[in-house]
């Protein structure tokens, strides 16, 4: 796909299938949970890979001669990795955080109505 | 102007603010909530006014930065209507809930907010990361608030739409992060322009990882299963306020997206997808037992619609504001059906039974929310949905269109089928109920009066003021229900008789198709009403529902446009629907009635589609159609209005809604409604049929069919009338029969077949309303419809016995009354056709008539007295006044025909050149075959039959008279006691005789119809097994089955 973040991208592809299969094979709902976080770790791992270059640097101006220095601050501007993919990174971190809690609460709340935790217990509600 | 950041900051802030004002009291709580939702309402509708007013459309840059570098949010119109939709839900939703302790407390409040801050972030976002981000916002508001209250099975539905929710999510996030590794831009309008530039290989399964997140957010076919289960486990309340925040933000961010889509091979799956939801969803629905489930299944079909519309949006088939018009309907609908549903309680449908019948205002609510969400006028969805289907024809999209419409008629099954329950019992049902808050009718009165902003499009279509204002004055008659009955009934006379007066000399011309169905219709109401002085009102509302019906047809017959015609038409059958439905056994009958007119309808509607996409946009342009779009279009308008005129093969709604209609509504439904379908042919349909025919060239006339249809059901349907215990069920039956007649009338196609047809259709209304009415009086008195219980009232009730003798005289067709001059002039004209072997069935049929006409007098009036009723009086006097109106003409008529004949022949001498029926002097008719002088026979007859009487009373013995008393019962057990009636099974023989043709083959079909089409639905909800991992699983092989289709080609 791109130069030297093949295993990265490989790595995350291979957590989020992990992770997918644990939700769609796995009866006990902690372990669903558990398959959810995996993938979602793979899927910002995938998002950061994407936006990794090697050999270059972060996006971080630590001279400040560089901001009357246009023509250096372009050349430097080149060598750079974009910044975008790990500030959604970090978003998409804050809101699994959220949903795992959420999920986990359920978890609790669905074993305190049916004293088990096999999600085909919960399924009374169909067709 | 505010800024519209404002609309997405504010309520952030007090999210988090209201737990730190909480400590202030949960009043201050309550307070703040409501009015930050208010604030957002001012604030968006002052917006949407300044847009509407040609404002700039208002776009927001985050921290100074133009896009694609910053995130931008936008505010058009659509967006400012979509906000300010968020904004009224949640506010009534607030309202709703304050009761619910769990929704209402500090921690529910502060996710009701959330949940607006998300889908206002949603509508209005321009960046696809930010648009991730407020998904997720909505999501985690949802599965939080759908588990307070309501403990298990709310849990248990908002764990599995969690699941699936989170896959979606995944998914989504996946197909963001790629396309921005594609494009270098998260820029929603910056990415369009950049895929559309180059779309690079590969870019294909991004989109499809995209487009299944999507299809999972939007409860669409095969991952609705959860979203199902929610709106069955949790608090309506809380599905009203989703489905006016996160469903349509969902919706509107897909539609968004839509650009990405843009030549891509994914554009048939986003239209298949959202069709294939529509109908399976709807499918499912007839099936269900549970009313929160049943909208589940609607909301997602709903959901369905709207999405396949979308990549016509795209190619500019159909404007934004089209579906913008179906959004806005189902909103307000579906959120005041759910709280209602909340307000009733009741889960199983079957529960529903008479509910509300103390609560007036409720059950007008529940009604109007019904009709606007399978799309009847005046309600924005039928606009929506019209301008759709036009927009779909223009661009040559019959079977979307056919598919379209199959769906929408299964909308009607269960939803008239969910009102069928509410109305049956609904005078039983009275018992004390819990008191009302006006919190918790805030929102079903308010979004049903909104739903009312459709009228400004029916005056624009109906241009018909008159009509407006009986529509009018209609609405004003169901809410003022306090005014008594009667008084209504004389409210709706003078309203008729002022129209009457208004239209009088101008539209109201025998000579002319609509004057004489206008004259038709306007008498007809004036007759009613005038009876109704007489007997009670059905139901409080009848009179204004009836006068609404009254307003829509003469709507129906001015109006030159297509839409108008057809709008007059829909409203025509659903107030007509509400009026057979208010008495006392209606419910069943008038389900099956609206079922049928609603199928009826659609064919309609399919015709005018064809029309429309031939570029005609009036009743007048019809004409200019040839070829093959004449012939589908004169075909599909044939087949509906056969289907409302009950022909043979779909007559078997007919029979019990004329028999359970309240007794004031059968002489109108036979008499007037029975003939809007005959307008249908002879204005709509007969303007095409000449190139209709044509096209099809000498080989094959398409008229005979609808000859042989008409000649079936006069035949059918007065063989069956024969064999009736019942009055009305008789009368009904001949209704039926009479209008086979009119239609074959009309098939004819030559002056002499419409002459007849035409007075036929000014006969029937004057004699079959005389009978219904005189045997309304019967009934209104003797307190039973069925002949064993009636017998020997001509002493009792001279007037009415005068009234029936003369109505079935004419309608035997027999000299010396106005019905043989009808019968004369259609056997002329099926002889001048040369189809003489339908001549000889439509003779021997009428013999058969003249078994059900004597039945008719034989059974009420003559024979022995009971002595229950031997203290039974005349039928009221407006009653007694109503028929003897409709006397006057039926002897006018068969001393003058032609006062009434030469108007018609004027008539048709307009479309067909004058015809070879010549008049001699005031009485005499001259045709091809033969002479008919009116005054000839009349005397003749008169002459022969006073002779005959007079024999009778001079010759032979004198006649000993036996009362009922006079019966000795000698020791035996005697049968069930309507058997022992003199006239019960009168026709038993002949009944032997045709038992082969008796079987009910016709009622047999609909029912396996009805079988086999519940069997699939019942078999195809299984797909929704209930388990969480499944819904996942399906997830999965969305994406290999579209994977594998769409990369393949």
């Amino acid at each position: 796909m791109m130069a030297g973040n093949e295993l990265y991208v490989a790595t995350a592809l291979g957590l989020i299938f992990i992770g997918l299969a644990t939700v769609t094979i796995k009866r006990n709902l902690i372990k669903m949970v558990i398959g959810f976080s995996v993938a979602d770790t793979g899927v910002n791992l995938l998002i950061v890979a994407l936006g990794w270059f090697p050999n270059r640097t972060a996006p971080i101006i630590d001279d400040p001669s560089l901001l009357s220095d246009r023509a250096t601050l372009a050349v430097r501007s080149a060598a750079i990795v974009d910044p975008v993919p790990q500030a959604l990174v970090l978003t998409a971190i804050v809101i699994g955080v959220g949903v795992t809690a959420l999920m986990l609460a359920y978890v609790i709340r669905l074993y305190a109505t049916e004293g088990s935790l096999d999600v085909s217990r919960f399924g009374r509600m169909k067709w | 102007m505010v800024s519209p950041m404002l609309l997405i900051a504010v309520p952030l802030a007090v999210a988090f603010l209201l737990p730190v004002i909480d400590h202030l009291g949960r009043t201050a709580t309550r307070v703040v909530h409501l009015a930050t939702l208010a604030f957002g309402i001012v604030v968006a509708g002052d917006w949407l006014y300044r847009l509407a007013g040609g404002a700039a459309t208002a776009e927001i840059l985050t921290g100074g930065w133009p896009p694609p570098f910053g995130i931008n949010l936008r505010l058009g119109t659509a967006e400012a209507v979509l906000v300010l939709l968020a904004y009224l839900t949640a506010f009534v939703a607030a309202l709703y809930l304050a009761d619910r302790e769990e929704e209402s407390n500090v921690r529910g409040t502060v996710i009701q907010t959330v949940l607006v801050v998300g889908a206002i972030g949603l509508i209005m976002t321009r960046d696809l990361f930010n648009t991730f981000v407020f998904l997720e916002i909505s999501g985690i508001g949802t599965y939080a608030l759908v588990v307070f209250g309501r403990e298990k099975s709310g849990l248990e539905a908002g764990f599995k739409y969690m699941v699936l929710g989170s896959v979606a999510s995944i998914f989504v996030l996946l197909g963001v992060a790629f396309l921005y590794k594609l494009t270098g831009t998260l820029n929603l309008d910056d990415m369009a322009g950049k895929l559309s530039q180059a779309m690079v290989a590969g870019s294909g399964l991004i989109l499809l990882l995209l487009l299944v997140g999507m299809i999972a957010e939007l409860k669409l076919f095969p991952l609705n299963g959860p979203a199902i289960d929610l709106y069955d486990g949790a608090e309506p309340g809380v599905m009203a306020l989703l489905v006016g925040t996160t469903v349509n933000a969902v919706f509107y961010t897909f539609a968004k997206m839509t650009a990405l889509y843009e030549g891509s091979q994914w554009v048939e799956a986003i239209t298949v997808v959202g069709m294939l939801t529509f109908v399976i969803a709807n499918l499912f629905a007839i099936r269900q037992k549970k009313v929160r489930r049943m909208l589940g299944y609607s909301s997602s079909a709903q959901l369905g619609l709207l999405v396949f519309l979308l990549p016509f949006v795209r190619s500019g088939e159909i404007l934004a504001s089209t579906v913008g018009l179906l959004v806005v309907n189902h909103t307000l609908a579906k959120a005041a059906l759910l709280w209602l549903a909340g307000i009733e309680g009741n889960e199983e449908l079957d529960g529903w039974r008479g509910a509300f019948a103390t609560r007036p205002l409720l059950r007008v609510g529940l009604v109007v929310a019904v009709l606007a969400m399978v799309g009847l006028p005046p309600f924005p969805g039928f606009w929506g949905k019209w301008h759709a289907l036009v927009g779909l024809a223009r661009g040559g999209h019959p079977w979307w269109i056919t598919i379209l419409l199959l769906g929408s008629l299964l909308e009607f099954v269960y939803y008239f089928g969910w009102l069928r329950r509410v109305f049956d019992g609904i005078q039983e049902r009275a018992e004390a109920l819990r008191p009302l808050k006006w919190t918790e009718v805030a929102g079903v009165v308010g979004f049903t009066v909104l739903l009312f902003f459709g009228v400004r499009m029916l005056g624009e279509a109906w241009g018909s003021v008159a009509a407006l204002a009986l529509a009018a004055v209609g609405v004003v008659l169901v809410l003022a229900s306090v005014i008594p009955g009667r008084m209504q009934a004389a409210v709706v006379l003078l309203a008729v008789a002022a129209t009457a007066w208004r239209l009088w000399g101008t539209q109201l011309v025998l000579s002319d198709f609509r004057g004489l169905i206008l004259t038709v219709v306007l008498f007809g109401a004036m007759v009613v009403s005038l009876a109704g002085l007489g007997l009670p009102a059905p139901r409080k509302s009848y009179w204004g529902v009836f006068l609404i019906l009254v307003g829509s047809i003469v709507a129906m017959i001015e109006t030159t446009s297509l839409l108008g015609f057809f709008a007059g038409w829909e409203i025509m059958t659903w107030s007509s629907y509400l009026l057979v439905s208010s008495s006392q056994k209606g419910s069943r009958p008038a389900f099956l009635y609206m079922v049928f007119s609603g199928g009826a309808g659609f064919l309609v509607l399919g015709g005018l589609m064809v029309a429309l996409g031939g570029g005609v946009q009036t009743l007048a342009g019809l004409t200019t159609l040839t070829g093959a779009a004449a012939l589908s279009a004169w075909a599909l308008l044939a087949a509906g209005f056969a289907v409302k005129a009950a022909a043979w093969g779909a007559h078997i709604w007919a029979p019990d809604a004329y028999a359970e209609s309240p007794d004031l509504f059968t002489p109108f439904l036979s008499g007037v409604i029975s003939k809007l379908p005959i307008f249908g042919l002879g204005v709509v349909a007969a303007a095409i049929a000449a190139p209709a025919i044509s096209y099809l060239g000498r080989a094959f006339d398409p008229t005979h069919i609808l000859a042989w249809v008409g000649g079936l059901t006069a035949f059918g349907m007065t063989l069956l009338a024969v064999f009736q215990e019942d009055a009305k069920r008789l009368l009904a039956y001949s209704s039926v029969g009479q209008v086979g007649y009119i239609i074959l009338g009309l098939a004819v196609m030559s002056p002499l077949g419409w002459t007849a047809a035409l007075y036929h259709v000014v006969n029937h209304l004057l004699f079959k309303g005389l009978l219904f009415l005189a045997v309304a009086g019967v009934i209104y008195r003797v307190g039973s419809r069925q002949f064993s219980s009636m017998g020997g009232l001509i002493k009792r009730m001279p007037f009415s016995f005068v009234s029936v003798l003369i109505g079935i005289i004419a309608l035997a067709g027999v000299p010396p009354l106005s019905g043989f001059a009808g019968k004369w002039l259609l056997y002329e004209a099926l002889m001048e056709r040369g189809w003489l072997l339908l001549t000889a069935f439509m003779m021997f049929s009428s013999v058969i008539a003249f078994l059900y006409c004597f039945r008719l007098i034989h059974s009420i009036f003559l024979g022995q007295l009971k002595t229950v009723h031997r203290d039974v009086r005349e039928a009221p006097w407006p009653l007694i006044t109503a028929q003897y109106l409709l006397v006057i003409p039926i002897l006018v008529l068969s001393v003058r025909p032609r006062w009434l004949l030469d108007p018609l022949q004027r008539l048709v001498a307009d479309r067909f050149g004058s015809s070879t029926l010549q008049a001699v002097g005031d009485n005499t008719l001259v045709s091809s075959f033969g002479y008919f002088n009116a005054i000839a026979i009349l005397v003749l007859v008169i002459v022969l039959f006073v002779g005959l009487l007079i024999f009778l009373l001079t010759a032979g013995p004198r006649a000993k008279k036996v009362g009922p008393l006079d019966i000795v019962y000698a020791g035996e057990v005697p049968p069930p006691p309507e058997e022992l009636h003199y006239a019960w099974a009168f026709f038993r023989p002949y009944q032997r005789a045709f038992q082969p043709v008796l079987r009910g083959a016709v009622s047999a079909f609909w029912r396996d119809v009805a079988d086999v089409s519940e069997a699939i639905a019942d078999a195809g909800r299984r797909f929704y097994t209930g388990n969480a991992q499944t819904y996942v699983l399906y997830a999965f092989l969305l994406v290999l089955a579209l994977a594998g289709i769409g990369l393949a080609r």
